[in-house]
């Protein structure tokens, strides 16, 4: 714990910005309950802070300063975006080898744009041993399908994953399970979602070439 | 300032950015290699500020060389490459071309015109460099938005007829089980992704010997053109 209270720094991986962004909004869940519980929550779009020099130099400050860090980002390619891979590819090379006294938490929360929370794994597995390299203690990670919706179980799951995180515990199996329940069965899923990007081609004038070959 | 946040810099292309598209680029990051035209193999160069790929790229040139294929190897560092923005303006505003123009367009249209992609990286926690993620971020407009059910999941449908065969070469420093696991998984399941009808893994250390090198990156060519 720090002088001024405990701390959360959210990393938010997506490029969008965070009103917009379903991965904000997972974090802030986490976010808001853990501030109703007395801590600091301290937010970073991790697009934002690669501007600059100085702005990457003040998410270093923000780790070295928290008690947990909680990334929440989309599944890009079944890993996380390049910013992301690259923020924490600073992250660590500024920890390694340095006689750090403070062990972070790291935990994680993912989600993508298939209906089955499952496609996070290998992401999650990466993120493992990114907190194992960087000196982070891993506290867990929760993995959200179905474009990171947010049902009663993926609220519940991140109501579970704020009071482990309060309580210096790692994201209990309850929170993982919770958040991997499909918001709909995955057919269902295939056909609004195939509905969906139709609604949005016809809507932008190119619902004929949604099959186009542009590059054969 | 130290040299880290330049370093995240430069994986992020920055450093490219505003340069005309194709200045300098056939000179600084393209090198063809002449052969006969039986195999076309785009080679992905993810090296970090330090190459630390180079000899394991020149092996993997000079297998390829050896079995008649072209090869056309792209260090991506060298290019402009902006991070995807998430907007799926590739799917639904510009169905196959990414909506931002720079040379994140160029690779994705190599990648679907190759026979076999090579994803050559440092394994960065078990993953890719941000190098080459960056480009692979960009290239989701190779497959189609729409869903399908595939390998008991729910994946996105081809857009093209034919897609290219991968091969994955991790590259780092001493033995580490459960990042070259994890390597082989990401590879495996981008395979799945980019309906590539065969995905080749091998984690190799850049301090192995020369022969040695040669040998795990022949075994590893032979196996994703066999057949």
């Amino acid at each position: 714990m720090n002088e001024n209270g405990n701390r959360i720094l959210i990393l938010v991986g997506s490029p969008k910005p965070l009103e917009r962004s379903a991965s904000a909004r997972l974090g802030r869940i986490v976010g808001e309950a853990l501030s109703a519980k007395g801590w600091q929550a301290e937010t970073i779009r991790i697009l934002d802070a690669l501007k600059s020099d100085a702005s990457v130099e003040s998410v270093l400050s923000a780790v070295a300063r928290s008690d947990v860090v909680l990334l929440t980002t989309p599944l890009y390619v079944d890993s996380i975006p390049a910013p992301a891979i690259g923020m924490l590819s600073a992250i660590a090379d500024h920890r390694v080898g340095r006689d750090l006294e403070d062990r972070p938490r790291f935990a994680s929360i993912l989600n993508c744009g298939f209906a089955e929370a499952a496609q996070n794994g290998t992401a999650q597995r990466i993120l493992e041993q990114f907190a194992a390299r960087a000196g982070f203690a891993w506290a867990g990670g929760i993995s959200v399908g179905s474009a990171g919706f947010v049902t009663k179980s993926v609220r519940d799951a991140l109501d579970l994953l704020a009071d482990a995180l309060a309580t210096g515990r790692n994201a209990p199996e309850r929170a993982i399970n919770r958040a991997a329940k499909n918001a709909i069965p995955g057919w269902l899923y295939r056909v609004l979602g195939n509905w969906m990007w139709k609604r949005q081609a016809k809507k932008n004038g190119v619902l004929d070439q949604l099959n186009a070959r542009p590059y054969v | 300032m130290g040299r880290l946040p330049r370093v995240v810099h430069r994986a992020l292309g920055r450093a490219g950015v505003g340069r005309p598209l194709f200045l300098g680029w056939f000179a600084a990051s393209a090198v063809r290699y002449d052969a006969c035209m039986k195999t076309n193999v785009l080679l992905l160069n993810g090296a970090g500020p330090v190459n630390e790929l180079e000899d394991v790229e020149s092996a993997l040139i000079n297998a390829f060389v050896d079995r008649d294929c072209e090869t056309n190897a792209l260090t991506l560092r060298g290019m402009s490459i902006a991070p995807c923005l998430g907007c799926f303006g590739c799917w639904v505003r510009m169905p196959g071309v990414c909506v931002i123009d720079d040379d994140g367009r160029e690779v994705a249209r190599q990648m679907i015109r190759s026979d076999v992609i090579v994803y050559l990286t440092p394994v960065v926690f078990g993953g890719y460099s941000p190098e080459l993620k960056g480009a692979l971020d960009r290239s989701i407009g190779l497959i189609s938005p729409l869903f399908e059910r595939s390998h008991r999941e729910t994946h996105h449908k081809k857009r093209y007829e034919v897609y290219p065969r991968l091969l994955g070469i991790g590259v780092r420093q001493g033995p580490n089980e459960e990042e070259a696991a994890i390597f082989e998984m990401l590879v495996r399941r981008n395979a799945i992704n980019l309906h590539a009808p065969r995905a080749v893994t091998r984690v190799v250390n850049p301090d192995a010997e020369t022969p040695i090198i040669q040998d795990t990156i022949d075994n590893a060519v032979e196996e994703v053109l066999a057949g």
